[in-house]
């Protein structure tokens, strides 16, 4: 019985992990990524449900920065410096073909492949090829802020390092994924 | 027994896999990642790295990633295969590629190691432009720092003396935040329709030239116009001269008697390059109380030196420095405090009432070239006519040259008429630029390289009868240094940080490594050969 809830857990993991980050490049195409790196953090104030953030960097300016998220609509918000306490700029995937994972981990989960040992084995093996799976789609090179990366250096991460041009509205900013 | 002993070598392999897998996405240094250039010229120094892709943020928000590139032949554009993106990166365009210079906003390379490239012929042409770098005179590779340096230089006859040459324009203008105005008395006037003036691009420097125009002063012909430090204009007699001129008891008045190449200049102090001096003016009894101090003067090359030894200190992170300003207020502030920390040229005139000097105005032109010929009116209510007149001027020691001083009676205030450009030449490219460019100011710019001339025309108005024009330059723009190779190997981001946050042992420091090169490095940098176009 514990072994069907083990794989049950994984199943879920599984999925989790395959989940690719879509706004983040992979090794091979990153010297023709032309976005602003991914930016994902938490600010020093808020609840749970507005306290955390995530999405392009548009524009670091000296006192906050233009985040653009993610939904139906793509929205640029501003973050004040003040309020981030800490984030990650993910600058490449650690793989350059993370979809595939997902079927090497179901392999792995198999049951049968882990036989009457799959009592040790298969929470370890979920744990590690989770981590794997995860790692290759949605993790993979970073920086973390402010450990890593000072305030002032983080405009060069951004989609206009030079910051906003004037000529743009922030409204018309979108996310085109590649082709 | 067997079985429970397989198990744990299979537990061990994959605990052993978790670090493994989570331990592979560390960046050390993100500087090493990637890098911002503000200009063509700033990736120059990327030589130590060699990418073969780059990308070029434009001023629009458009992005191109290129592989190769090379100059266009007038040398306004980059040519290069590649993509160009609009803002939202959608591509626009793909293939063999031009990119109009004054367009770009941010340069930036990267280098992942995974990409990185190992084809050099990829980056000829910036080898080709780097290698400008190491063609210098022996006493230039002697003493790298000393190497000639300018802002856009004007002349009249187009000569080819530097020592000639009749203005600097915007000389404290070294990155495009800090693209300026600056308004320079050629030192000439004229009755002639058409006026025509030289621009060069004579240092390793790439110069983008927004506007120049050329400000003109009816004024009779046995009347002068100055300039102050405002840029208001005044109509004035011929100054006189100093009856005494002193620094420290000396007498330095045959110094500053006519303008020729007789200066006045100090040497610095060994241990500090703020200690000041003053130098004591007394002029006889002017006729009227309205009064201007006319001064001629420029920079050593104190200015020069410490400008060369922070961008060396900044290395191949000075693009990063520079990008940062153009974002930063308090970046450029600090970039600025070592020239606030040498000061200017104060004025003062002696209050015969309270016994004490008080204080005028400041002066201050950046730039070791042309001299500047300004004037300081001094406050009426301090100036009786009939009594002798007494001015102090205070400045780092040996960071100014002196070449004139003098009183003129101010007649009136004037205003210019300001003159656009009619025509530009080329004197050393194809003439594809136009004029336009250099008429507004406006989002039109002029690029220029080393070695690039320009003559300039202007159709002056018509004057009224034994009338002639005084004329002023006003340019507009900002300039890049080329980093010298040289210079890499002295990179020192700490040395930099003690260096603009004034920290007294970098300054000592300084001071003595100045010191060593002071005697000796007006003739090095005057004598150092500086580009030449090459026919």
């Amino acid at each position: 019985m514990s072994r069907y809830i083990i794989v049950i857990v994984v199943s879920i993991l599984i999925t989790s992990s395959c989940s690719v980050n879509k706004y983040v490049s992979t090794p091979k195409e990153i010297s023709t990524f032309v976005n602003g790196m991914y930016f994902k953090g938490e600010k020093k104030k808020g609840n749970s449900l507005d306290r955390f953030f995530k999405g392009e960097i548009i524009a670091v300016e000296e006192n906050g920065l233009h985040l653009l998220t993610f939904g139906k609509i793509d929205t640029v918000i501003y973050l004040p410096k003040n309020d981030v306490k800490r984030g990650k700029i993910s600058i490449a995937l650690s793989s350059d073909k993370p979809g595939k994972y997902g079927a090497w981990g179901l392999i792995n989960f198999l049951p049968f492949a882990h036989g009457v040992f799959g009592v040790f084995s298969l929470p370890i093996t979920a744990i590690t090829t989770g981590t794997i799976i995860s790692d290759a789609a949605r993790g993979g090179y970073r920086i973390r802020y402010p450990k890593e990366i000072a305030w002032e250096d983080m405009h060069k991460f951004a989609r206009f390092p030079q910051g906003i041009p004037s000529n743009i509205d922030l409204r018309d900013i979108k996310r085109i994924l590649p082709e | 027994m067997k079985q429970w002993t397989n198990s744990r070598v299979l537990i061990y392999v994959l605990l052993l896999l978790i670090p493994i897998s989570c331990g592979i996405s560390k960046i050390n240094d993100h500087r090493k990642l990637r890098q911002n250039y503000k200009n063509v010229n700033a990736v120059l120094h990327a030589e130590n790295f060699q990418e073969s892709f780059f990308k070029i943020h434009f001023k629009n928000g458009d992005v191109a990633i290129i592989n190769g590139w090379n100059l266009s032949p007038s040398g306004d554009s980059l040519i290069g295969a590649g993509q160009l993106f609009d803002f939202n990166r959608s591509r626009l365009d793909s293939g063999e590629l031009a990119f109009a210079i004054e367009a770009m906003s941010i340069l930036e390379t990267n280098n992942y190691e995974q990409i990185k490239s190992k084809d050099s012929e990829k980056m000829a042409a910036l080898a080709l432009l780097t290698g400008v770098n190491v063609v210098g005179a022996v006493a230039c590779l002697a003493n790298p720092k000393a190497c000639f340096g300018s802002c856009p230089t004007f002349y009249i006859n187009n000569e080819s003396n530097l020592h000639e040459t009749r203005a600097e324009g915007f000389s404290n203008a070294i990155a495009p935040v800090l693209e300026n105005r600056d308004v320079d008395a050629l030192k000439y006037a004229t009755s002639e329709k058409v006026f025509r003036v030289y621009m060069k691009n004579e240092a390793y420097e790439t110069h983008v030239v927004n506007q120049v125009e050329l400000w003109a002063v009816p004024r009779m012909t046995n009347e002068l116009v100055f300039v102050d430090e405002a840029d208001q204009f005044y109509i004035t007699t011929y100054p006189e001269k100093a009856s005494t001129a002193t620094v420290n008891g000396k007498d330095v008045s045959a110094l500053l008697f006519n303008h020729d190449e007789d200066e006045y200049f100090s040497l610095t102090d060994s241990n500090d390059l703020t200690v000041k001096e003053d130098l004591l003016l007394e002029f006889s009894s002017p006729a009227q109380s309205s009064v201007g101090l006319a001064l001629s003067f420029r920079q050593t090359l104190l200015t020069t030196f410490l400008l060369y030894e922070g961008l060396s200190w900044m290395g191949d992170e000075v693009g990063d420095y520079f990008a940062k300003m153009e974002n930063s207020k308090s970046l450029r502030k600090t970039m600025d405090h070592p020239f606030r920390m040498l000061g200017d040229i104060e004025c003062f005139v002696w209050d015969e009432k309270k016994q004490d000097w008080q204080f005028v105005q400041k002066m201050h032109e950046t730039g070791p070239l042309a001299k500047n010929l300004q004037i300081i009116p001094l406050p009426p209510h301090l100036i009786k006519a009939g009594e002798d007149v007494k001015v102090k001027l205070t400045m780092a020691k040996g960071l100014w040259r002196l070449d004139f001083a003098g009183l003129a009676e101010i007649k009136e205030m004037a205003k210019p008429i300001k003159l656009p450009p009619s025509k530009l030449v080329s004197l050393t490219r194809p003439n594809t630029k136009t004029v336009d460019r250099l008429v507004a100011d406006d989002e039109k710019y002029l690029v220029t390289f080393p070695g690039d001339e320009y003559l300039l025309e202007y159709e002056m108005p018509t004057l009224e009868k034994n009338k002639e024009h005084e004329l002023f330059i006003a340019a507009k723009g900002y300039y890049l240094e080329w980093m010298r190779s040289d210079w890499l190997a002295d990179k020192d981001p700490k040395k930099i940080k003690r260096l603009l946050m004034g920290n007294k042992a970098t300054w000592h420091s300084l001071a003595r490594a100045y010191k060593e090169v002071e005697s000796e490095m007006e003739d090095i940098f005057w004598n150092s050969k500086y580009y030449e176009p090459q026919n």
